[in-house]
């Protein structure tokens, strides 16, 4: 049995064929088989796309991942390989052989550039809400817009984030993860756990566990006997608002829906061995589950920090790490989760609604550094973009021969908000109550979507 | 705003019919109204309307145009349309007579000798139709890039740029002078040739003739010796709406120049709505009404802003909804507002919600047992307002308000070392607990010099050290006004220009700072000379407040001067709107640091007033803050009552507000009698902590001076981060995360759990189950539990008062989380 609900996908109607024959493909490819008994939540029929938002947090180089340049001298080339692809003449370094088997599901834009200070927090933000902060305001994360223009589509949050928020990454200022001017109703839901971990609970999600159902019935109970007491301010909308806020958190708390979309010992383990038994691995997996029934967004943040870990951030010296570590520690949990995460996706036809974005804040240096590392670059480096609207296998923009600026057509971070809101089927120059009211637009005029994804 | 001048007359021949008929006559009569007062046009062929108004009490505003009847005298001068406008036919001096059912009326007016057509300004005549076709719109040519090659000024700050862009590059394709109709400038907005943003404009519109005529006449740039706009003046000043009226209303904006000729700018300004729940208003200034309530409509002309209201009463009831209590002048006019509404008012709160909300709003802390027996044993006759006074003396009022200005003035070790913090929340806190006159504390902190750690105030200029901030943060503070905006451009909502933002920013070209000798020690100095250069000009603006003279040679005196003295209304209105909000959950003007034309208070007489009393009381906030709060209007109800439930701003019952995020920790602390610790901080802004020992047990969060003190429960309720002085950095709004913690998190149950709470003493089997219900009911809410509260809680208690002490322990620690986290406990109401 290959399919579990042909009809769902019938409700696409662009690019059926192509998926279907895809599904097919892969489920082999997997090497997996689906019992019947495996019920699927039904996922979101009511025509809105979502999004998987992968944060490379740290600045993947561009040269060693999605924009060799095989023919540049050996200290910029780098010690990776060239190779082909599943889309002819698109190549990329060999340590992401999962990945370039499925380059016909995902796009590169090669020309994404930023002019801000080369720091990781100056790029967290423009990547995330398509701006630079100034003046101490904070604009809002894409996924943040999406829950305030849309709203959630059942008790799950609209915008869940994961594992953690960003931490320390040397810049000191904010990394472009809330909701900012949209006010904290929009802030993402912040799981605060990690997915991977054997004991995986997410804070305050559940009572404490020193509390026996006994107790917790009792609590509610008691609770509303004194609720009682203030039914007849109800009238008034803030009222209303706190008990919406209440009554949302009880749902979360109480539905075995909850419990069941966050529960990823419900995926079988050759499942969560795809994935990979690693932290992104885990996240990208958690995140299908919560796209499916019914998240609108979630972004996982790939690292926290800079500093305790590694990461892409390879400036070659202590604490960081270097290129060839980097090939070791960090690439291949991402190989393995982002194929993993597309063809799953894929595979359950949520892939033609739910956009997939993996991208780092900058680029690195084309020459590589004393320490055998390579530093920040922001001026030039390539993302992945997939899924929704989103045509694969194409390439977006070109570096120039060394890998140092944009080519032609240079993106910028706005457009690169423009796009994802574009794909969700939200105008990105529209309007939204800034700070003090003020009008202000998602994304500034001048940062249309990029087209030649489309 | 010039003064509005209304040519009122009674009517008494009026018959309208009324819907109750026991209203008071003599208080409550038809008014026509007939505007512009006067007019001054620039000569023949200019044309200006004439408004006719017919205003009853409740009532739509009704135009009575088509039954009046227009005398121009002497009649050569001109005509007047059956619409009610006229056009001017020959130069002269006269009055347009106005004649309706008997009563007359009359309008000044005079006619130059410069034809229309003649003299087409650029700055008077085609910016003003570039902004409102929205040519230099931020989302066409006025963006920062532009759009396709053009590149204009957003809604025309740079009249020198607009003209050099429109007549001096793309090779002058945009204006052809030989041929005007060849121009680009009409081709493109006329549809004649591809133009990205589409056809915008009519041929037949009377501002393309007018484009043509610029173009005609050389396209002429702006000059000195023009004659400048000078006043704008939006006709009616306020009217009364009602969604059933069947036709739109109509408006006159009329602009008045430095040579004294007034024109009918209607069709050429852009108009704006506050509240498009109440009313909407198009682009050709037509208001029509959608709801009930009262909105502010804004037209918006050549940098300049008039504003009027309308007001859309509830459906008369067949009898008037009776008026509250009146216990001071506040009462009247919030009273005033509400009957012009039809809104029915709630009534006077419980002595114990009294207790309660006094207490949260005054000190920050929730009312303690021995305050319930202390405000029990006072006289009833006067009991309220002996423990408004009571309550201000308190040192808690002292840490809740210095905390207040710990936000407004941004005080954080994210921004300034730990001793710069102490020093600055010192002065602060000396500074309210003495009750201090509030313009010379911010007097004193404007012109502070020397060490930061010896005067406070020194801090505020060391965490804005970019004079642009510094002029930002400044114009919030201490005026409540935001200008950042006219940082790069003329304010789009706001008479503030680009030059004035640059001219109050160099007040404070001259504060530079040295290293002391002490640790942490800076040292601000004036120097004697230094300047701030304009933007764009890259020349020093002449210093000066916004719109207040030129300052001398001590420009942060002269400075702090004008700003708190009595003439500047701003200083005293954003003072006491902040007080209002912190009391009423909502300032009259909404947001509290937002005070513009555009966005005017919901109770402008109240606001005025309440600022002449605190300029009286020698700028006394207890004054103001016991005024404010004997008001029945702070002491009503929060329970609607039928017909103002959806009334979130005229007062007519009080407003819920939830409890800050300090606020309600400390209220966890104060109840279970577990405090909290704070133990380490985030200083410089960044994500890593260290361990901080300033803070002795007991402290409570109300108190710390710091935003960078670690607090799980301080960032999911919304504390400030104090990174820009701005009221919305404080979040008030409820989220999921918040149930999440308050219900499953830490911070209270780990105090439920806690052994050397009260519940320890609440459990114990010598106490009786009833006691700990009245002590958790009176300590957290302020009131003994109800019967029906009782009836079905106690049986659970006393079920397991025959357990186990640890049973006994559970169902008390269980009755507490149910209080602890039920809407009565988190909000003020």
């Amino acid at each position: 049995m290959l399919r579990i609900d042909t009809k769902r996908n019938a409700t696409f109607c662009d690019g059926m064929k192509r998926r279907d024959f895809l599904h097919a493909g892969s489920i082999s490819a997997l090497g997996l088989t689906i019992s019947p008994q495996l019920a699927r939540p039904a996922a979101p029929q009511d025509g809105d796309h979502n999004c998987i938002f992968l944060f490379l947090v740290g600045g993947p180089s561009h040269i060693d991942t999605f924009d060799p340049k095989p023919n540049a001298p050996e200290e910029i080339r780098g010690p990776f390989k060239t190779i082909s692809t599943k889309v002819p003449g698109m190549q990329i370094t060999e340590i992401f052989p999962r990945t370039a088997k499925l380059t016909d599901h995902f796009s590169i834009v090669r020309s994404v550039y930023h002019t801000a200070a080369a720091v990781h927090d100056t790029g967290h933000q423009m990547m995330q809400t398509g701006k630079l902060f100034a003046s101490g305001i904070e604009h809002p994360h894409v996924g943040s817009m999406v829950s305030y223009l849309k709203g959630s589509r059942n008790e799950l949050p609209a915008h869940v984030l994961m594992p953690r928020p960003i931490g320390r990454t040397g810049g000191n200022l904010p990394h472009g993860q809330t909701a900012g001017f949209l006010g904290k109703s929009h802030d993402p839901f912040v799981l605060n756990a990690d997915p991977a971990a054997k004991d995986f609970q997410i804070p305050d999600l559940l009572p404490p566990g020193y509390l026996p159902p006994l107790r917790t019935d009792r609590r509610r109970k008691l609770r509303d006997v004194v609720e009682e007491q203030f039914k007849e301010l109800d009238k008034t909308a803030q009222a209303k608002q706190l008990d919406e806020q209440f009554q949302n958190a009880y749902k979360l708390i109480s539905s075995p829906k909850t419990r069941e979309s966050f529960d990823l010992d419900k995926e079988p383990s050759s499942i969560r061995e795809r994935y990979g038994r690693t932290r992104f691995g885990q996240s990208c997996l958690l995140a299908r589950r919560l796209i499916e029934r019914g998240v609108r967004f979630v972004t996982v943040n790939m690292f926290e920090t800079v500093f305790d870990e590694v990461t892409w951030d390879i400036h070659g010296s202590r604490p960081f790490t270097d290129i060839s570590e980097m090939s070791r520690l960090v690439v291949p949990s991402f190989d393995q989760g982002y194929s993993a995460l597309l063809e799953d996706l894929g595979q359950r036809g949520l892939l033609s609604t739910t956009l997939v974005t993996a991208m780092g804040e900058f680029g690195r240096t084309p020459k590589i550094n004393p320490a055998g590392g390579r530093d920040h670059h922001p001026g030039v480096w390539s993302i992945l973009m997939g899924g929704s609207r989103v045509q694969g296998g194409r390439v977006v923009g070109q570096s120039d021969e060394l890998g140092y600026a944009p080519l032609n057509r240079p993106v910028s971070p706005g457009e690169v908000a423009s796009t994802i809101l574009h794909s969700l089927g939200i105008a990105p120059h529209q309007d939204v109550p800034g700070p003090q009211n003020r009008p202000v637009p998602l994304v500034d005029y001048h940062a249309p979507a990029i087209r030649e994804l489309f | 705003m010039p003064h509005s001048t209304i040519v009122a007359i009674l009517l008494g021949c009026f018959v309208f019919g009324f819907g109750g008929g026991n209203l008071s006559k003599a208080a409550e009569s038809n008014l026509l109204e007939i505007y512009p007062p006067n007019m001054h046009l620039a000569g023949p062929g200019h044309r200006h309307g004439i408004l006719v108004l017919g205003k009853y009490p409740g009532k739509p505003t009704v135009s009575l145009v088509s039954k009046a009847t227009f005398l121009v005298e002497p009649p050569a001068l001109g005509t007047v349309s059956k619409t009610g406008e006229f056009e001017a036919k020959t130069t002269g001096k006269g009055i347009v007579r106005i004649g309706i059912e008997g009563k007359e009326s009359i309008v000044p007016l005079e006619i130059g000798n410069t034809p229309l057509g003649d003299k087409v300004s650029f700055t008077n005549d085609i910016l003003p139709i570039l902004t409102k076709t929205g040519c230099n719109s931020g989302s066409c040519h006025g963006a920062l890039a532009g759009k396709g090659s053009l590149k204009l000024s957003l809604r025309g700050y740079n009249p020198e740029a607009d003209h050099h862009v429109l007549t001096g590059q793309l090779g002058g394709r945009r204006i052809d002078k030989e041929n005007p109709r060849n121009s680009l400038l009409l081709r493109k907005p006329l549809g004649d040739i591809p133009h990205s943003g589409g056809k915008k404009w009519d041929r037949e519109a009377p501002f393309a003739h007018l484009v043509l005529r610029w173009i005609t006449q050389d396209a002429q740039p702006a000059k000195e010796s023009d004659i400048s706009i000078k006043s704008l003046a939006f006709y009616p000043p306020a009217l009364t709406g009602s969604p059933n009226a069947s036709e739109p209303i109509g408006l006159l904006i009329q602009a008045t120049y430095s040579d004294g000729i007034t024109a009918d700018v209607t069709s050429r300004a852009k108009f704006s709505s506050a509240s498009e729940d109440v009313c909407g208003i198009d682009n050709d200034g037509l208001v029509r009404v959608v709801g009930t309530g009262e909105s502010a409509i804004s037209a918006w002309y050549n940098n300049l802003v008039a504003t009027a209201r309308v007001i859309s009463p509830r459906p008369m009831l067949a009898t008037k909804p009776a008026p509250g209590k009146v216990s001071n002048w506040i009462d009247l006019e919030i009273q005033t507002k509400l009957d012009a509404l039809g809104i029915p008012v709630s009534g006077e709160c419980t002595d114990a919600v009294f207790l309660r909300r006094s207490t949260l709003d005054l000190c920050g802390v929730l009312p303690t047992l021995k305050d319930i027996e202390a405000f029990q044993a006072l006289d009833p006759a006067n009991r309220r307002s002996i423990w408004i006074d009571t309550l201000l003396a308190r040192s808690e009022y002292a840490d809740y308000w210095t905390h207040k200005y710990c936000d407004q003035f941004l005080v954080t070790t994210k921004k300034i070392t730990q001793s710069a913090v102490w020093a600055f929340a010192r002065t602060l806190r000396r500074e309210v607990a003495n009750n201090r006159p509030w313009d010379q504390t911010c007097r004193d902190i404007l012109t502070a010099t020397g060490s930061n750690l010896d005067q406070g105030g020194v801090n505020f200029f060391l965490m804005h050290r970019d004079p642009g901030e510094l002029n930002e943060a400044i114009s919030v503070t201490f005026m409540g006004t935001s200008i950042a905006c006219a940082k790069c451009h003329n304010h789009p909502l706001e008479k503030w220009t680009q030059d004035q933002y640059w001219s109050m920013a160099n007040l404070f070209g001259r504060v530079t700072f040295k290293n002391g000798v002490r640790d942490d020690e800076v040292i601000l100095i004036d120097a004697p000379a230094g300047d701030v250069n304009h933007i764009r000009r890259g020349i020093p603006m002449a210093p000066r407040p916004l719109d207040g003279p030129i300052v001398g040679e001590n420009r942060r005196e002269d400075f702090a001067r004008w700003l708190t003295s009595p003439e500047n209304s701003w200083f005293a209105k954003a003072q006491v709107n902040r007080l209002w909000k912190g009391l009423m959950g909502r300032g009259l003007v909404e947001n509290d640091d937002d005070l513009r034309a555009t966005n005017p208070a919901s109770h402008p007489e109240l606001l005025n007033r309440l600022a002449k009393e605190f300029v009286l009381s020698g700028h006394n906030n207890k004054a103001i803050l016991r005024l404010i709060a004997q008001s029945s209007a702070y002491q009503r109800s929060s329970t609607p009552i039928g017909g103002n439930e959806t009334d979130d701003r005229f007062y007519s019952h009080h407003f819920l507000k939830r409890l800050p995020a300090e606020v309600l920790l400390d209220a966890y602390s104060q109840v279970t009698a577990v405090p909290t610790k704070f133990e380490a901080i985030t200083p410089g802004g960044g994500n890593g902590s260290q361990p901080y020992g300033g803070y002795p047990v007991g402290t409570r969060a109300i108190q710390l001076p710091d935003s960078a003190v670690v607090s799980t429960f301080l960032d999911s309720f919304g504390r400030p981060e104090r990174n820009q002085a701005c009221s919305c950095e404080r979040g008030l709004e409820t989220t999921i995360g918040q149930a999440l913690h308050v219900a499953n998190g830490t911070t209270l149950n780990d105090k439920l759990k806690n052994k050397e709470g009260i519940i320890t003493h609440l459990s114990s089997d010598k106490s009786p189950p009833e006691l700990a219900m009245e002590k958790l009911w009176l300590g957290a809410l302020s009131r003994r539990p109800s019967p029906s509260e009782l009836a079905n809680s106690l049986p659970i208690l006393k079920a397991s008062w025959g357990g186990t002490p640890d049973q006994r322990r559970e169902a008390v620690e269980d009755l507490f989380w149910a209080v602890l986290t039920s809407r009565e406990f988190l909000f003020n109401h």
